[in-house]
C-alpha cells in the first residue's frame, strides 16, 4: 500500500536558471527566432538600406548565374541521347555476340535432349517453349533493345540433321558509330560465331 | 521404331520454381555433417568387400596382353536408351538399362553423358511414383555427375512431394549447388550473373547515397562555406556560389558525373564517419571499375572459349572434330601444358596403340607444372600399362602417387601393373591406398568388366578447379567485350576516360581519409531541425547534438520567455515535422534514402542494395549470359525464393520506418549516454 499521504516528502528540487551546466554560454536573448525580436541596437538606416540594395542585388545576380548553369547543363546534355546510342553500339555487337554464343550452345543443347526424348528434332524453336525445356524469354535473347543490332536465330531441320543460322541487322544510329562498329565488329566474326556459324558445328547428324 | 512418350506432362509439372527454396538454406548445412558420417561409414565396408574380390582372384592368373580400344560403340548407347525410355513407358525406374548406357559411355571416354542425364532428369520430375522418380535421379546423376542440375531437379521434385524428408532434398540442393560452383558451363553464367547484379546494387546504392547525401549534409557544407566567405554573405547566397561551384566544372567538362564526385567530395568534409566508409566504398567501387569491367568480360565469353573446348574435351567426351581442335590448339600453343593435357587425354580416350605410344613419348617432352605433372605421369602410366609395360608403368605411376597424393587413380593403376606382373600382395595393397583416396572412383572401375583403356584403368581429366581457372588466367583479346566503359562515356563524357577511374577513385578515397581531423572543425546536421549546428556554439549547449536554436527551446525551454518559447517551438517543430516526413516517406519511394537522410548510411545503402540486387534477380533469373543446361525452368537453387525473401524483409524495413520513425544518426546513442 503506498499511504504516504501523511508523509513528509522532500520538495522537488527545481531547476535554477543557469540550469545544470553552470558554465553555459547561452545567450537567451539571441535565441529567439522571431525577427520582432531581433536585437537593433546597431542599426542606422541609411548604412542597412545600403546593405540590403547589395544583398538583393547580388541574390538577383546568383540567381540569374544558377539559371544560365541550368540553360549550359540542357545545351550540354541535350545531345546525350545519341551519344549513348553511339556508345553502346560500339560495344553491343560484341556482347551480343557473346550472349548468342551462350544462347546457341543452350538452343543445341535442348535440341540434343529433346532429340533424346522424341528421336525426331522437333520442328522449330517453339515447340521447346511448348515442351517446357526453354523458357519463352529464351527465343528472344539477347533481346534486340539490348544494343544497336538486331539478331534473329533461324533454325532449320532436314530429316536426323538441323542447323541453326544467326542473321544479324546491324542497325546503326551515328556515322561515328557506323564506322567504328564495323572496325570492332569484323573481329570476332571471324571465329565464325554469330555474324556466320561454322556449319560443320552447327549441322549434327 | 520410335518410343512415344508424352513428356509434356510431366516436364512441366514439376519445375524448381518451389519457394521452399529458401527454407533449404537454413535447414541443409544442419545435415551436411551427418550425411558425412554416414558416407565414412558406407565407405569401409565397400573397401572390405573389394579387397575381397581381389583376393579370390589370387592364383586364377592375369591378362598380360596389352588394353585395348573401347569396347563399346555409339550404336550400343541408343540400344539401352530405348531399351530404357520402353521400361520408363511401363512406369519403372530402368536402373539396368541407365547403368548399362553409363557403363558404355564410359568405356567411350565420356565423363559426363549430358544430354541422356538431362532428359532422364527432366522426365523424372514428372515420376508418379516417387521411388521410381528418385531410382530415375539417381541414374541422371551417376550419368552426368559434374552437372548440377539433376541433382536440383530432385530436389525440386522432393520439396513437392515430401517435403518432411528434409534430408532427402537438402542433400540434393546443397550437391547440386556444388556441382554448379564448379561445373564451368554453370559456374561462369552464375558468377556473372551475381557478379553483374550486385555491380549494378552497388551503383544504385552508391547514387542513393549521394542523393542522401545532397539532402542532408550539402546545406550543412553551405552553411561552412557561408562561414569561410567574407562577411555578408548569406547562407542562400552561399549555397548558390556552391551550386554554380560544383556545376560547373561538370558542364565544362560535359561530365555529369564529375558534378556528383565534386558533390560527394564536399559532402565528405561534414560526414559521420560511417558516412565516411561508405564515401570510401563509393569511390572504391570507382577505382575498382576497370577492374570488374575486365572481370565481367572474361565471365561472358566463356562460350565458345579455348577453355570451354578444354572443359568439354576433357569432362564431357572428346570427338573426331573436337580431338583435331585440340591438336591445332596444342601446335599452336606447345608451351601451353593444360592444351598438351588435353591432347594426350583425348589420345589415350582413343585407345589405339599408336596414340598410347604418341602419349607414352609425348609426356616426357612438356614441362609440367607442379599441379598438372601428376596427372600427366598417372596418364603416362595408364598408356605403358596399357601398352602392357607394366614396369616402366610402375616408375612413373609412382612418382604419380607421391605428386597427387588425394587422386585414387595413379594407386589403381599401379594395381592394374602389379597385377600384370602377378604381385597379388602388392596389388592388393595398392587397391588398399586407392581405395582409401577415393573409395568411389575404385568402386566404379572395378566392377566394370571391360578391358579397355577407359574402363580398366583410371585417367583422370584435371580437376575442375584447375580448368576453371583457365579461362580467367587465358582471355581471347580478340573476344573481348566491354560492358562498363561504355556506360562511363556517357555518365563521365569523354573528358574523364574510363582509365582514369583509378586516378579519380585513389584521389576521392585519400580525401575521404584525410577528412576524418576536419570533422571537428565543420558543422553537423542538429538531428532535431536539420539545421547546421556551429561547431563554434559548442560552449552555448554543452556540447549538446542540438542547435543552439534547438537547445534552448527545448532542453531549456523552460528558462525562455514564454511568447519566444510559444514562436520558436512553431518555427521549429514545422522543420522538425518535414524532416520527420522526409525520414519516413523518402524511403518509400526511393529504397534506402530515407536512412541515409536520417544518417543511417550503412543501413540504407546495404537496403538499396539488397533490393536492387533481388529485383534484378527476380527479373532476370537465367542473367545475362544463359548456362546451356540450364533446361526445364528458371528458378535453379530456388533463387527466386530467395530473392524474394529479401525483397519482403527489405520492404518490411521500408514501412517500419514509414509507420514509426526512424531516430536520427546520433541522437539514441548520445541520449543513452
Amino acid at each position: 500500500m503506498s499511504g504516504g499521504g501523511g508523509r513528509h516528502r522532500a520538495p522537488i528540487e527545481m531547476p535554477k536558471e543557469d540550469g545544470p551546466r553552470g558554465a553555459l554560454e547561452l545567450d537567451r536573448d539571441s535565441a529567439s527566432l522571431n525577427p520582432a525580436n531581433a536585437d537593433l541596437s546597431d542599426y542606422h538606416p541609411d548604412g542597412g538600406m545600403r546593405s540590403a540594395v547589395v544583398h538583393h542585388v547580388v541574390t538577383a545576380f546568383l540567381i540569374a548565374m544558377v539559371l544560365g548553369i541550368a540553360t549550359w547543363g540542357y545545351l550540354a546534355f541535350k545531345n546525350v541521347e545519341a551519344r549513348e546510342k553511339g556508345s553502346f553500339a560500339l560495344s553491343a555487337p560484341l556482347l551480343e555476340i557473346a550472349i548468342g554464343n551462350a544462347q546457341l550452345d543452350r538452343f543445341r543443347f535442348a535440341l540434343e535432349v529433346y532429340f533424346k526424348l522424341y528421336e525426331k528434332y522437333p520442328p522449330d524453336l517453339d515447340a521447346l517453349v511448348d515442351e517446357g525445356l526453354l523458357a519463352s524469354s529464351d527465343l528472344s535473347h539477347p533481346p534486340a533493345s539490348f544494343g544497336a543490332t538486331d539478331s534473329k536465330i533461324e533454325y532449320r531441320r532436314t530429316g536426323d540433321t538441323f542447323e541453326l543460322v544467326v542473321e544479324r541487322t546491324v542497325v546503326t544510329t551515328t556515322e561515328r558509330s557506323a564506322t567504328e562498329l564495323e572496325g570492332e565488329a569484323t573481329e570476332p566474326a571471324t571465329r565464325g560465331t554469330t555474324t556466320g556459324i561454322e556449319p560443320g558445328d552447327e549441322t549434327k547428324e | 521404331m520410335p518410343c512415344s512418350i508424352d513428356i509434356r506432362a510431366d516436364i512441366t509439372r514439376v519445375r524448381p520454381s518451389s519457394t521452399l527454396g529458401a527454407l533449404g538454406i537454413v535447414v541443409c548445412v544442419l545435415l551436411l555433417l551427418f550425411s558425412s558420417r554416414v558416407a565414412v561409414a558406407q565407405g569401409d565396408s565397400s573397401m572390405n568387400e573389394m579387397l575381397e574380390q581381389i583376393g579370390s582372384q589370387k592364383g586364377k592368373g592375369y591378362d598380360k596382353s596389352p588394353v585395348g580400344r573401347p569396347t563399346s560403340a555409339q550404336v550400343n548407347l541408343n540400344v539401352h536408351w530405348k531399351l530404357w525410355k520402353r521400361m520408363y513407358a511401363a512406369g519403372q525406374a530402368g536402373e539396368k538399362p541407365l547403368a548399362a548406357l553409363l557403363e558404355d559411355g564410359r568405356s567411350l571416354g565420356k565423363t559426363n553423358q549430358l544430354d541422356y542425364a538431362m532428359a532422364v532428369a527432366a522426365l523424372a520430375a514428372g515420376a508418379g511414383d516417387y521411388d521410381v522418380g528418385r531410382a530415375m535421379f539417381d541414374g541422371a546423376q551417376a550419368l552426368a555427375p559434374q552437372l548440377p542440375y539433376p541433382h536440383l531437379l530432385q530436389a525440386a521434385y522432393v520439396i513437392e512431394r515430401q517435403p518432411a524428408r528434409l534430408p532427402h532434398w537438402v542433400n540434393p540442393w546443397w550437391r547440386g549447388v556444388q556441382a554448379g560452383a564448379l561445373w564451368p558451363d554453370t559456374s561462369y553464367p552464375w558468377m556473372l550473373k551475381l557478379f553483374s547484379y550486385l555491380l549494378f546494387g552497388l551503383v544504385g546504392a552508391c547514387v542513393v547515397f549521394v542523393l542522401g547525401q545532397f539532402l542532408r549534409n550539402f546545406p550543412i557544407v553551405a552553411y561552412d562555406f557561408a562561414r569561410v566567405l567574407p562577411s555578408g554573405f548569406s547562407s542562400n547566397q552561399a549555397a548558390l556560389v556552391l551550386v554554380a561551384l560544383i556545376a560547373v566544372p561538370g558542364l565544362v567538362l560535359k561530365s555529369a558525373l564529375a558534378s556528383l564526385l565534386i558533390l560527394l567530395a564536399l559532402c565528405t568534409l561534414v560526414q559521420r564517419p560511417n558516412e565516411r566508409v561508405i564515401s570510401l566504398l563509393t569511390f572504391g567501387l570507382l577505382a575498382a571499375l576497370p577492374i570488374a569491367d575486365d572481370a565481367i568480360s572474361r565471365l561472358a565469353t566463356y562460350p565458345r572459349s579455348v577453355a570451354q573446348t578444354i572443359v568439354r574435351a576433357q569432362w564431357v567426351e572428346c570427338t573426331a572434330a573436337c580431338r583435331e581442335e585440340i591438336d591445332a590448339l596444342a601446335i599452336a600453343k606447345p608451351d601451353d601444358a593444360v592444351i598438351r593435357y588435353t591432347a594426350l587425354l583425348a589420345a589415350y580416350r582413343e585407345g589405339s596403340p599408336t596414340s598410347l605410344q604418341r602419349v607414352v613419348e609425348e609426356v616426357d617432352a612438356v614441362e609440367w607444372p607442379g599441379e598438372i605433372v601428376g596427372y600427366a605421369h598417372n596418364l603416362q602410366g595408364a598408356a605403358h600399362v596399357a601398352l602392357a609395360n607394366p614396369r616402366a608403368a610402375l616408375e612413373v605411376l609412382q612418382l604419380a602417387r607421391d605428386e597427387i597424393r588425394t587422386v585414387a587413380a595413379p594407386a589403381f593403376n599401379m594395381m592394374r601393373a602389379q597385377q600384370m606382373m602377378e604381385d597379388p600382395d602388392a596389388a592388393a595393397n595398392s587397391l588398399q591406398e586407392a581405395g582409401a583416396r577415393d573409395i568411389d572412383v575404385v568402386a566404379v572401375h572395378l566392377e566394370l568388366e571391360r578391358r579397355d583403356v577407359n574402363s580398366f584403368l583410371v585417367v583422370d581429366a584435371l580437376p575442375l578447379r584447375l580448368l576453371w581457372r583457365y579461362q580467367l588466367e587465358h582471355p581471347d583479346p580478340a573476344t573481348q567485350v566491354a560492358t562498363i566503359a561504355p556506360v562511363w562515356a556517357v555518365v563521365a563524357g569523354d573528358a574523364i576516360s574510363f582509365e582514369q577511374t583509378k586516378l579519380v577513385g585513389g584521389a576521392g578515397m585519400l580525401l575521404v581519409l584525410l577528412g576524418f581531423g576536419v570533422r571537428r572543425r565543420t558543422s553537423t546536421p542538429c538531428p532535431r531541425c536539420g539545421q547546421a549546428r556551429d561547431p563554434s556554439e559548442h560552449r552555448k549547449t554543452g556540447n549538446h547534438l542540438y542547435c543552439v536554436p534547438c537547445y534552448s527551446t527545448f532542453i531549456m525551454g523552460s528558462t525562455l520567455a514564454y511568447e519566444v518559447r510559444l514562436f520558436n517551438e512553431k518555427v521549429l517543430g514545422r522543420r522538425q515535422s518535414f524532416q520527420r516526413l522526409m525520414r519516413r516517406f523518402s524511403g518509400l519511394v526511393i529504397p534506402g534514402l530515407g536512412h541515409q537522410t536520417a544518417g543511417h548510411a550503412g543501413t540504407g545503402f546495404i537496403l538499396t542494395l539488397a533490393i536492387v540486387f533481388a529485383f534484378a534477380i527476380v527479373l532476370h533469373p537465367l542473367g545475362l549470359v544463359r548456362a546451356p543446361q540450364e533446361l526445364v525452368g528458371t528458378n535453379w537453387s530456388g533463387q527466386v525464393g530467395l530473392a524474394w525473401a529479401v525483397i519482403v524483409v527489405c520492404v518490411f524495413t521500408l514501412l517500419s520506418t514509414a509507420m514509426r520513425d526512424l531516430e536520427p544518426a546520433g541522437l539514441a546513442s548520445k541520449e543513452r549516454r
